[in-house]
């Protein structure tokens, strides 16, 4: 078996700088599937991007031998080049919103490939094949599609795009770089079966490039782990994921979410947190004289949270979580429902109950990127938090921050801004900041989902520490199963803004009974991955 | 896609009729009677009560203003208080002048400065960029009414290549219109390079750092192809919408280039009337540059979808 | 990609700030000396070339071209800063109150400022230097009626896309009070834009003001400005260049050390843009 695409000692580095790609060889056969894998910064993207000559400025590819079909061309001339990319090997992109020209029409774009690289073929005969193209990504409506214009399209349906132009010309070798990535999970299974099940039928090899060990477990053959831009390990991905041998594979395999026993500790007493029968709509207005049309982003939704206990809403995009959790915290008005704090409704609050519930129910936010104030210092973030606190001392104030941050892991942080820290360090930030005050309610808003994993795995141990020492409630809001799966005693789980199916953590996960629930679990790959490594483990112990 | 004509066309009123109120009230503000302005020193109580009340200046200020609008819509700019001509032919016949020069200005700069821009982005960094952008800011900085002393040094009167004072109307005779509009509008052109040069260059740099550049490039798309169908487009059109203002600028401004080459365009026609405290013809200077302004940039917002396809979907 | 980076920023920064320092320098020094009384007629300097007594010459009133330049540049100078302030204040404060308020009150204003805009900037200022008449600080309330508008604009875009920022929602969260938000948080957060602002702003000033006093409605002399020094030296354009040559120059060199640096400070405030 002859390989594909063969990359050997390859390096890519800043011009007399630092390497960000140090070494690394890999190999792809025909019709196989061949996952590169690593956190941000494992210079896995550049390492895809250096095949068809398309690094970006300032960065150069060094020593190194990149063949495809047995032939070198990481030196290849500039026509020979262009011959290969599009036509020989197509790529798909990360960000299906920004990948495609939003001046040109579809129908434009799809053909130009086919204009370059299959020069006899006629204006119609083009125009079929892309049609078919469409249909084959599961487009009905392709003629109409050819003549839209990008923006038009969900990114669902823009990455289907992608994957038809990629693959009209039938390449050797696709090289999908976080192809769903940014799609919402039951997107992203479609998009990938569909990927993958064409390329089978085409006979396409695939390098698919990934930071999700749930997409590498499904979807590849053989895989390759980036730390740093050093090759870590390589190795049929059952291998790797049953039996990692390289510490940090078996830090990444750590970090996915295992299912934790609750139950021990049944949360009792009058609920600190009850929403009962909560609606909101958004008014969308037309232009000038467009009717303004109602959007009802929540349909009526009622929940309890108790002392202590951490209950997790999930859901698939759009379908109300985040609406939920801005509506609690009285970011958002609902049109109708109520919320009570400990009893006392909110909704008709007069000012110093509504302070008392600000200063116990906090927030941890999605993007650890736009939660800090980027102008302020670490300390001063913090100690914003304790502003409305009366009667604390400055020196108090300044031992209770130090004490925060400590908690935290972030000691000594407190003269850095947060453009010096990572996300995983602002995100901690974020939960010193919600936590100094110590509320007796957190909603915590997909506090991981912008993270990489092993760092995804540090903020959810933390959290569940903090958790067990200070006692708080939390109202988790993730799409993540498997990280509500290991956090979580009861689940809510939502679509479309209504709560299809709630319960105990383990109730749900064992027997979900609304097909909605079904979708989300097949559709997390991270989840069938955590009991199946849990197999393993066990199997291992035997 | 008719709805965003159409509300783009809408909410042109709204300005329209702000601006005709904004020069309206803006003449009231002159400390002193209005009517004893227009007549001079001269008049005395009596005739002064009778133009009042024969221009309705008894009634109240919405209801002048309805009236004076009514009128400029049909036409009527009124008189001129110091030679009493039509202040509207007045100002159409001055127009010409001025708007020749501003029109192949920006047709010329645009179609010199949108390649030049283009390579420059597209060669970032290089020695052709630097010279392009140091070469456009420098112009950028210069004085229009400094340029053109400058050129008038240099053609008119040192080396006499073109009519230093004075001006022929196209009708006239166009051979001889063109060399006195010659020089105002070289320097208009070589100004306004600075301007768009750099506008089309940060908008194509933007551009091509693009995911959808690269994608292109993936798909083996040639690089002038890149350039031309992927990038232009999309670069072309905060160009487009800057050129609309410079447009209206330049007309604004022209005052000072028909200054220097003594041209009896539209600008010297405000200034002198300013001098002259002709209060009709600044109003109507005023008021038609304003509207001119509004339309052109209504006219290119309309245009702007051809570039950019997006707006239509809001 | 050549091996050695051209660094915009630092070559804009270092030229664009040894201009405006040469510029500043001289109108500093022109509060307390220039080398000659600016106003001082002299009959026998009459047309006097540059030389070494006189370096840029003497005009038709035997006038030191130098020391009026520098009298000129503390003119357009303060004229431009005063300028700058007056629209960076009354333009920040009207466009933090729109932006914050929203509503009726945030659509009023704007269409007003929107109305204004409507006027190129240079025709808006003539208009009220007719009704103001040429003075000093007439051309300072012209000019900055007629920038103020941009800053609003500026300012409120600035302001509603901040105050939809996480760290605002988060200082809400905390139970802080919107004033103390806005304070503590969003106004902090437009100083860039409005840096950048401030500066290509000082830059259009100069550059009306030297305008409106070419056409004789700016600073009237015989009070010397770069603008009216270029308008007394057109009749002698052949015969003593150095009249015309010297204040054009002058305008030509604070432009050009505003446009670079304001370059400089838009790829330091803007990485997204630095080349």
């Amino acid at each position: 078996m002859s390989a594909i695409l063969d990359i050997a000692g390859l390096k890519i580095g800043v011009p007399e700088g630092p390497l960000v790609v140090d070494d690394v060889s890999l190999s792809v056969q025909a019709g196989e599937v061949v996952a590169v894998v690593g956190e941000s910064g494992s210079g896995k993207t550049m390492v895809a991007r250096s095949i068809l000559g398309l690094l970006p400025p300032g960065l150069v590819r060094g020593e190194g031998a990149i063949r495809f079909k047995g032939e070198s061309i990481e030196a290849a001339p500039w026509k020979r080049m262009r011959a290969l990319r599009g036509g020989e090997i197509g790529m798909v992109f990360q960000e299906p919103m920004v990948s495609l020209n939003p001046a040109i029409r579809i129908g434009r774009q799809m053909e130009e490939g086919l204009a370059i690289h299959r020069p006899k073929m006629g204006r119609e005969e083009r125009r079929c094949l892309c049609a078919d193209m469409l249909r084959r990504v599961g487009i009905e409506d392709a003629e109409r599609c050819l003549m839209a214009f990008p923006h038009e399209f969900s990114g669902g349906m823009r990455q289907r795009v992608m994957i038809a132009m990629a693959l009209a010309c039938r390449p050797k070798l696709l090289i999908a770089d976080e192809p769903t990535t940014a799609l919402d999970s039951l997107t992203q299974r479609e998009v990938l079966d569909l990927m993958v099940g064409l390329t089978r039928e085409m006979g396409t090899a695939v390098l698919l490039i990934t930071h999700d060990l749930g997409v590498v477990a499904r979807y590849s053959q053989r895989c390759v782990v980036l730390e740093k831009g050093k090759l870590v390990e390589a190795g049929a991905t059952a291998q790797i994921i049953g039996n990692p041998q390289h510490p940090y594979t078996q830090r990444l395999i750590d970090a996915i979410p295992r299912p934790e026993p609750h139950g021990g500790d049944q949360a009792t007493g009058a609920p600190i947190l009850a929403v009962e029968n909560i609606a909101v709509s958004f008014t969308r207005r037309g232009g000038l004289f467009g009717r303004s049309s109602q959007m009802q982003a929540l349909k009526g939704v009622s929940l309890e949270v108790r002392p202590g206990e951490t209950v997790a809403v999930v859901g698939g995009s759009g379908s109300g979580k985040t609406t939920l959790g801005r509506t609690i915290l009285q970011l958002v008005k609902p049109s109708g429902g109520g919320i009570a704090f400990r009893g006392e409704p909110l909704l008709t609050a007069d000012r110093a109950a509504l302070h008392r519930f600000r200063m116990n129910c906090q927030l941890i936010s999605q993007d650890p990127y736009s939660s800090l104030d980027p102008r302020m210092r670490v300390g001063a973030i913090v100690e914003e938090a304790l502003r409305l606190l009366p009667a604390l001392s400055p020196a108090e104030k300044q031992a209770r921050v130090t004490d925060a941050l400590a908690e935290v892991g972030l000691s000594g942080y407190e003269r850095r801004f947060p453009h010096q820290l990572s996300g995983g360090q602002r995100q901690r930030v974020a939960i010193a900041r919600a936590l100094i005050r110590e509320p007796a309610l957190v909603i915590a808003d997909e506090p991981i989902s912008a993270l990489d994993m092993t760092i995804q795995k540090q903020i959810l141990d933390l959290l569940g520490q903090l958790q067990r020492q200070r006692g708080f409630s939390c109202l988790f809001i993730s799409h993540d199963l498997a990280a509500v799966r290991q956090i979580a005693s009861r689940v809510i789980v939502m679509q479309e803004g209504l709560i299809v199916e709630q319960g105990e953590t383990e109730a749900v996960f064992g027997r979900p009974r609304h097909p909605y629930t079904r979708a989300l679990m097949e559709a997390s790959p991270a989840l069938a991955l955590s009991s199946r490594t849990l197999d393993f483990a066990e199997a291992s112990t035997r | 896609m008719g709805r965003y004509l159409l509300g783009r066309l809408l909410t042109t009123i709204p300005t329209l009729l702000l601006v005709s109120f904004s020069v309206f009230v803006l003449i009231r503000l002159v400390p002193g009677d209005p009517i004893v302005l227009m007549l001079g020193d001269a008049a005395d109580a009596e005739t002064v009560r009778g133009i009042r009340e024969a221009y309705g200046l008894e009634e109240p200020i919405y209801v002048q203003f309805g009236l004076w609008l009514l009128k400029a819509i049909s036409g009527d700019l009124g008189h001129s208080i110091s030679n009493g001509a039509a202040v509207a032919p007045l100002i159409l016949d001055r127009f010409q002048v001025s708007a020749s020069i501003v029109l192949i200005a920006v047709l010329v700069a645009a179609s010199i400065s949108v390649p030049l821009g283009m390579i420059a982005a597209w060669r970032q960094n290089s020695l052709t960029d630097i010279l392009v952008v140091g070469g456009a800011t420098l112009l950028l900085s210069l004085p229009s009414f400094w340029l053109g002393l400058l050129l008038l040094l240099l053609f008119g009167l040192k080396l006499g290549w073109v009519p230093v004072v004075g001006y022929v109307s196209f009708a006239e005779n166009w051979q001889g219109a063109l060399t006195y509009i010659l020089l105002p509008t070289v320097t208009l052109i070589l100004i306004e390079i600075g301007v768009v040069t750099r506008m089309a260059r940060a908008s194509t740099v933007e551009v091509l750092r693009l995911e959808y550049i690269t994608h292109a490039r993936a798909k083996g798309v040639s690089e002038a192809s890149v350039l031309m169908r992927h990038a232009l487009p999309n670069a072309f059109a905060p160009t487009w919408t800057l050129l609309g203002l410079v447009l209206g600028n330049l007309l604004g401004g022209i005052a000072v280039v028909e200054t220097v080459f003594t041209l009896p365009g539209l600008g010297r026609l405000l200034v002198d009337a300013i001098f002259a405290r002709d209060y009709p013809i600044i109003q109507g200077c005023m008021l038609f540059t304003a509207f001119l302004y509004v339309i052109v940039n209504l006219l290119v917002d309309l245009c702007y979808p051809l570039f950019d396809p997006r707006v239509m979907a809001e | 990609m050549t091996g050695l980076r051209f660094s915009w920023r630092r070559a804009n920064a270092v030229i664009g700030g040894a201009l405006l320092a040469v510029i500043l320098f001289a109108a500093a020094i022109a509060v307390v000396w220039t080398p000659f009384d600016p106003l001082g007629i002299n009959l026998r300097a009459r047309y006097a070339p540059p030389s070494w007594l006189r370096p840029f010459g003497a005009d038709e009133f035997g006038r030191d071209v130098l020391s009026r330049a520098m009298a000129g540049a503390l003119t357009s100078t303060s004229v431009a800063l005063l300028t700058v302030a007056f629209a960076v204040i009354c333009g920040t404060a009207l466009g933090l109150v729109t932006g914050y308020l929203r509503g009726w009150t945030d659509r009023a204003i704007m269409m007003v400022n929107d109305a204004l805009l409507a006027f190129p900037g240079i025709l808006l200022a003539l208009g009220l230097m007719a009704v103001i008449g040429p003075n000093r600080y007439g051309i300072v309330l012209a000019l900055g009626i007629a920038y103020t508008p941009s800053v609003v604009r500026v300012v409120r875009g600035t302001v509603l896309s901040i105050r939809e920022r996480e760290y605002v929602e988060a200082s809400r969260v905390l139970g802080n009070g919107e004033i103390y938000t806005m304070l503590r948080h969003v106004l902090p957060n437009a100083f860039a834009p409005l840096a950048v602002l401030a500066t290509s702003m000082f830059g259009w000033v100069i550059l009306s003001e030297s305008a409106l006093s070419f056409l004789g409605l700016g600073v009237p002399p015989p009070a010397p400005t770069w603008g009216n020094m270029l308008a007394a030296a057109r009749p002698y354009l052949e015969s003593a260049p150095w009249l015309g040559i010297t204040p054009g120059l002058c305008i030509a060199a604070t432009l050009l050390g505003i446009n670079l640096l304001g370059d400089a400070l838009r790829d330091k405030l803007d990485p997204r843009m630095a080349g």
